[in-house]
């Protein structure tokens, strides 16, 4: 927590330091894991720093702190006993819910249309994730035993994004879009049934002028 | 003449280390959070059984194969012993010792199952067992241990068995492929074995069902 205050100062007292236009942008999204089926969905909130350069051939970069809020995935795993007096095998639910956080560098790089009718960006970015799956089960636990259990899994790394971005400039502030890819988590040590994220997200926000360029 | 006499004395240092350090574990042990200090129950051919004994965790030696002078150690063995009135012995032990004692061949030793099966038993037959959950209770099979010789009987007990997955196929002489993997429990004279799992791979050296 006192890193992240210290990192948000750092950030206040470099939008105050620099020449750029800043906006900060909250935004709301979904994305899914596509490694795993489709079975991870998360909601998304995130806060975005976006950096215009005063330049005019500069382009513009962002930082940003998403936090992914899970929801719920329900399976069935496999459980068997020993008791002569108890059926073989029983059915223990399964509930994972996959979370993280990250933090993201990304450039913006435009392709096509003019501010106001909206402009179409491709997005390329670096960050680092925090992954934290848990699997939680229900089930007899004291005269059953479950087949290649599933265990709650914890990762920390880098990953590389890439996507699109539609950006509209309103009367006030401006909306944009975003669909982006991003690079796994990383991988297990454990024999899982899943593997850590690879994200697609779908995110929305709106910006809001902060700072209007030096000129 | 001095530089080519240290290269000799380097490669012969060197050698012994190489060769030693080429060895390979088979072994893939995982814990489980609920029932700490053994691992998981799979069927996934990891090479590992593990159990409670007396409420100690008590698990296999690692499969390992190479080294200097190039040995093979297996945690499991299958075998089948010649008996009497038209019954046989098929047997499976598998080596090992208390998680706690970090050599696991100072006083490792065995927990061995043993099944009464007709003389006729074969590698076909060893297959009929996966999906069966067997009561041993002393006159269809037993569970013995702990004891260093599987091949001497001396402290029987009762229990239970599951085979989730047994399958042992005789490709050919000394080539057989298969694996065991399931649930066990016994009660053997003063030994209480409790949340025993084991996940073994079989090949024609540690599973022959030869007389």
């Amino acid at each position: 927590m006192k890193k992240l205050i210290l990192l948000f100062l750092s950030i206040i007292l470099f939008t105050k330091l620099t020449k750029a236009q800043i906006y900060l942008e909250p935004i709301v999204g979904y994305q899914n894991g596509l490694n795993n089926s489709g079975h991870f969905s998360q909601i998304n909130s995130a806060i975005q720093f976006s950096f215009i350069p005063s330049r005019k051939k500069g382009s513009p970069f962002s930082l940003q702190f998403q936090k992914s809020w899970p929801l719920a995935y329900h399976a069935v795993d496999s459980s068997f006993s020993l008791n002569p007096s108890l059926p073989l095998y029983s059915p223990a639910k399964k509930t994972i819910k996959a979370s993280n956080y990250s933090f993201s560098v990304s450039k913006h790089f435009k392709i096509y249309g003019n501010q106001p009718t909206g402009t179409f960006n491709i997005v390329l970015g670096v960050g680092v994730t925090h992954q934290h799956i848990l699997v939680e089960y229900d089930y007899d636990k004291s005269n059953y035993t479950v087949l290649n259990p599933d265990q709650t899994q914890d990762i920390t790394n880098y990953f590389l994004s890439g996507g699109v971005e539609y950006i509209k400039t309103l009367k006030v502030g401006r909306v944009f879009a975003q669909i982006n890819f991003s690079t796994r988590g990383g991988k297990n040590s454990y024999p899982t049934s899943f593997g850590f994220m690879a994200p697609i997200t779908l995110n929305i926000g709106y910006s809001i002028l902060i700072k209007n360029k030096k000129k | 003449m001095k530089k080519l006499n240290l290269i000799y004395i380097l490669c012969i240092i060197i050698a012994p280390a190489f060769f030693y350090s080429c060895s390979k574990n088979s072994t893939q042990y995982y814990g489980d959070d609920k029932d700490t200090g053994i691992s998981i129950f799979t069927n996934k051919g990891l090479n590992t059984m593990s159990c409670y004994v007396n409420s100690s965790p008590w698990r296999t030696i690692e499969r390992t194969e190479g080294g200097f002078y190039y040995t093979r150690n297996y945690e499991v063995y299958v075998s089948i012993l010649a008996g009497q009135n038209g019954n046989d012995t098929l047997q499976i032990s598998w080596l090992g010792n208390f998680a706690n004692i970090l050599d696991p061949f100072q006083g490792s030793y065995f927990i061995t199952a043993k099944f009464t099966v007709p003389h006729s038993f074969s590698y076909p037959d060893f297959s009929s067992l996966q999906g069966k959950k067997l009561t041993l209770d002393g006159t269809n099979g037993y569970f013995s241990a702990p004891y260093q010789n599987p091949y001497t009987a001396v402290i029987k007990g009762t229990g239970n068995i599951y085979f989730n997955r047994a399958q042992l196929d005789s490709i050919s002489l000394g080539n057989n492929n298969g694996i065991i993997a399931g649930l066990f429990d016994a009660d053997i004279s003063g030994f209480k074995i409790t949340n025993g799992r084991f996940d073994n791979n079989l090949d024609g050296i540690n599973a022959v069902l030869a007389r």
